[in-house]
């Protein structure tokens, strides 16, 4: 018995460890925690959505729709509307885009003249063309949903008008062994970056909506978007950057958000301290060396310190 | 006089020559080009006119050369070459004979760090050649062809418009082109290209005009020359 106890008590020592790191490496680990969601909201002025899957819809009702003409005509008269009679041919009335694979709409606020959506790739509509819609109009309509890929705002150089206002943005994580989503990161988005979700390099599926800010005085678009879950990072990109940022969380990060980590060491905490109580009232029981008495065994015996001079120190003081 | 030093003293005098025959002379001393730690931009919508070669498709050295009109013979131009990112920049003189004819013609870039500029890609570098000195610009500019490349872009700054033509004002009857924002990974000196029909530069002048639009509104138009060699 007590030869099977001096076995048994290194090896729980060596366990205990082991299963901690285990532990914290499937709770942090990157390739444990490969699907992600970014969720940005933002006030922009700006943004760029590039539609996948067919499955969006915006009946706008009536607005002004702005037909690119063959030519820009140069001699004509550039007219009272929104659209230039130089280059659109413009009419006002009711209208639906069903938004197909691979049509873009930019969406820029021009403050007083409305919202304006820039359309290419749509079936029906020739590229190039223009919606010219009221702010007011687009508060009766509601939420516009898309399901595509968007991009924030436009980096701040001299003259661009489309900047992000600002906004933040959480990365949302399940890890392995739990059904529930942490938040592991989130930040702020700062006036004039440009911002987009990447997945493994490219930009992701996101799915969101637009609206118009909750203040009225407040200008531009609310925009909310969620990534499909994936190995996702978001992009940032700022005016004198040289490269874009991109942002994903690392286990740092993990490892202070995470709620199943601080119960999880909470329980090994736990767990190990039954455990040395256990093999210390079994070591009492049976009469066995732990590991500290082993230790002290083998080591050989230390003479006695020899008491401290203190002569020289008290020649000094004299 | 040892045998080594025999090839030396007999090319020398024709390397000088050949320096002193060139139609198209350096006159900047010394090489003027900046690599700023920051971009900065000039604030000029045309940013340059310039012919550009793929990465290891165009010449291994970095050979710049221009299409100089016979018109400008005698004269005093200025090179100024441009990175997208604002970051690269040169401004040069050059003193064109009085015998010249026109045509295209290799123009002296002793670049100190030539690597880091072949390593540019295509998109990301542009020039313009003007009459007169560097310290103005010019809207009537000529073709400079940068490292081999073929197909001439006019490069632009139109501070983010939404869509930019160009018109041939000379040629109504050609069809617009329509720009394209630039693909450089930082627009910032110009961010966008306006790819010309080749055919376009058999003409000795060719009067465009740029026209931005911008939220459905034409902005500013702004009228140039491109010089063909012919001129």
């Amino acid at each position: 018995m007590e030869r099977l106890t001096n076995r048994i008590l290194p090896l729980a020592g060596l366990l205990l460890p082991l299963a901690t790191i285990g532990l914290l490496a499937v709770l942090l680990a990157d390739p444990f925690r490969a699907r992600r969601s970014f969720l940005i909201e933002a006030d922009t002025l700006a943004a760029v959505i590039t539609f996948e899957g067919g499955t969006s819809h915006w009946d706008l009702g009536e607005a002004m729709l702005c037909r690119p003409l063959e030519r820009i005509d140069l001699r004509a008269a550039p007219g009272s509307g929104p659209c230039d009679s130089r280059r659109f041919a413009g009419s006002v009335g009711p209208v639906a885009l069903a938004w197909n694979d691979g049509a873009t709409v930019a969406i820029t606020d021009r403050g007083a003249r409305g919202l304006t959506l820039r359309i290419t790739g749509l079936a029906g509509l020739p590229d190039g063309s223009l919606v010219v819609l009221s702010h007011e109009r687009l508060a009766e309509l509601g939420a516009l949903s898309f399901a595509g890929h968007l991009v924030l705002g436009r980096s701040a150089l001299s003259g661009e008008s489309g900047l992000l206002l600002s906004g933040s943005y959480e990365a949302r994580e399940r890890p392995l062994l739990s059904s529930q989503t942490e938040t592991v990161k989130s930040g702020v988005l700062r006036s004039g970056d440009s911002v987009r979700i990447l997945e493994d390099g490219e930009s992701a599926l996101t799915y969101g909506h637009l609206t118009l800010p909750e203040d009225p005085d407040q200008r531009g678009l609310h925009l909310v978007g969620v990534s499909a879950p994936g190995r996702t990072a978001l992009e940032v990109s700022y005016f004198g950057g040289r490269a874009p940022n991109l942002i994903r969380p690392n286990w740092v990060d993990r490892a202070l958000t995470s709620p199943l980590l601080i119960a999880g060491l909470f329980l090994i905490s736990a767990g190990a301290g039954q455990i040395q109580l256990l093999i210390a009232s079994v070591a009492r029981l049976t009469g066995a060396k732990g590991i500290a008495g082993q230790q002290a065994a083998r080591s050989p015996a230390r003479p006695a310190r020899r008491p401290r001079k203190k002569g020289r120190l008290r020649r000094w003081r004299q | 006089m040892s045998a080594k030093g025999l090839p030396f003293f007999i090319l020398l005098p024709f390397a000088a020559l050949a320096q002193e025959v060139s139609p198209v002379a350096l006159t900047s001393q010394p090489f003027d080009e900046i690599w700023r730690p920051a971009a900065e931009i000039s604030g000029a919508v045309v940013v340059g006119f310039a012919a550009a070669a793929a990465p290891f498709a165009g010449e291994s050295d970095l050979s710049v050369s221009a299409m100089i009109p016979g018109d400008w013979r005698g004269t005093d131009l200025c090179l100024r070459v441009t990175s997208a990112d604002g970051r690269y920049e040169s401004r040069n003189s050059y003193h064109v004979s009085e015998d010249w004819q026109g045509g295209a013609i290799p123009l002296p870039y002793p670049s100190p760090d030539p690597a880091r500029l072949i390593d540019l890609p295509p998109g990301e570098v542009t020039a313009a050649l003007w009459q007169g000195d560097c310290d103005g610009s010019s809207l009537e500019i000529a073709l400079v062809r940068w490292r081999g490349g073929t197909e001439p872009l006019l490069m632009l700054n139109t501070s983010r418009a939404d869509e930019t033509f160009l018109l041939f004002t000379s040629h109504p009857d050609w069809p617009e082109v329509t720009c394209l924002p630039s693909a450089a990974a930082g627009r910032i000196a110009f961010d966008t290209v306006c790819p010309l029909p080749v055919g376009a530069l058999e003409q000795p002048k060719l009067d465009v005009v740029v026209i931005p639009f911008r939220g459905g509104e034409m902005g500013r138009e702004i009228a140039l020359t491109l010089r063909g060699p012919a001129g």
